[in-house]
């Protein structure tokens, strides 16, 4: 499992104390909020109002999946691709699900 | 041993609607008490793809023209006769709970991912299809597998116990043990149940997209949508080996492999999304 040093979290997960590790902005591009703010009750309902739906917090303030949940996934995982590996397409496309699996630890 | 085709069309036709009890109870409920707005009854019954399938069933048996949006079915029956479709459903036997639960499941992610993916291919797209009918393509295309485990249960089970053994899939395993696989399930109660020519379409040729004449693109997206989601592990029961995705499928979204990544990084987003909306109100 690499090794991060940013958790990605829903708003709804966040809490007083935690730090961005990234800019929040709005879609349309309009920054909120700058990277190594430290959140505040009152800045999460703001973010929350303002429709932010996840941010990225320094750190691994919440739990994440085991070491053993992580390679029992990989292991399913390679187990359902098991039967195409013959096909390029397919092994592309296992690539690209387990990385995508990794980056949302 | 399988069964004679004339035997396994006369069962389906006592196929019944089966549902959790827990969203049956709460539908209920809330169409009981009057004050839920009819939006809110349309996403709690889009999440049960047997009782989608029989409301928009029960609309197009009565409809002069093709309805393949809930919303629009729900208006064309009533709230009481939905009320009534609803109380009619069975619960579903504990002994099918888990397998069934993975089904409800694939069905929930296929009709998110089918959404994700027509909107991404917008800009390719010939025909556009609206947000209901494309979660109701992608919920309903594998009613089959449903009705297999529920109705066909051990000839489902004898087919799942040789699919580790060998390399072979379930359609053919199934169209051993019990003489129809659950595509033709699925294509049989689509039939029975009067499902509009757009859904039957996605339910009979999600596996071969390219067959459905006049829905291909379509089926196309439940096609890829279908494998995304499998390869991600929304599997139903112990059917969890994937089939290839056709090439041609793909060429016909103008979708390339490069694509895929962001796809899935957008159909993630918005499982979480509506985690987040499930849990504001389960809050409320």
């Amino acid at each position: 499992m690499p090794p991060t040093d940013e958790q990605r979290i829903l708003i709804t997960q966040a809490a007083a104390g935690m730090v961005l590790a990234r800019h929040v902005v709005l879609p349309s591009k309009v920054a909120l909020c700058a990277r190594g703010t430290v959140l505040s009750d009152g800045l999460i309902t703001k973010l929350m109002a303002r429709g932010i739906k996840r941010i990225h917090v320094q750190g691994h303030p919440l739990p994440g999946p085991s070491q053993e949940a992580y390679l029992d996934s990989i292991k399913k995982l390679h187990e359902r691709f098991s039967r195409v590996r013959h096909v390029p397409l397919m092994v592309s496309l296992q690539y690209i699900v387990e990385r995508v699996m990794v980056k949302r630890l | 041993m399988s069964l004679p085709l004339p035997t396994i069309a006369a069962r389906m036709l006592t196929v019944s609607c089966l549902g959790f009890p827990s969203s049956r109870d709460k539908i209920d409920r809330l169409v009981e008490e009057g004050s839920a707005p009819l939006s809110v009854l349309v996403a709690l019954i889009s999440a049960d793809p047997m009782l989608t399938a029989q409301v928009l069933g029960q609309a197009n048996s009565t409809s002069t023209s093709d309805i393949t949006q809930l919303t629009n079915a729900m208006s064309h029956l009533g709230l009481g006769s939905v009320h009534g479709l609803v109380r009619d459903s069975l619960p579903i036997p504990d002994g099918l709970r888990r397998d069934l639960a993975g089904c409800w499941s694939l069905a929930n992610a296929c009709a998110n991912m089918t959404r994700v993916l027509a909107d991404y291919c917008t800009p390719t797209l010939a025909a556009k299809s609206d947000e209901e009918t494309l979660h109701a393509a992608g919920l309903l295309h594998d009613l089959g597998t449903i009705v297999a485990m529920a109705h066909f249960s051990e000839e489902y089970a004898r087919a799942v116990a040789r699919l580790d053994g060998e390399r072979t899939s379930i359609n053919r395993l199934l169209r051993e043990e019990l003489g129809a696989d659950q595509v033709a399930l699925g294509t049989l109660l689509a039939s029975y149940w009067r499902l509009p020519p757009l859904i039957t379409a996605c339910i009979r040729y999600h596996q071969q997209p390219l067959r459905a004449d006049g829905f291909q693109e379509t089926v196309a997206l439940v096609h890829v949508s279908r494998c995304l989601v499998r390869a991600c592990g929304f599997v139903a029961g112990a059917d969890r080996f994937l089939e290839p995705l056709d090439e041609e499928a793909m060429a016909l979204l103008k979708l390339r492999i490069s694509d895929l990544e962001r796809i899935l990084d957008r159909f993630y987003d918005q499982m979480e999304e509506l985690e987040l909306y499930e849990g504001v109100l389960t809050r409320s």
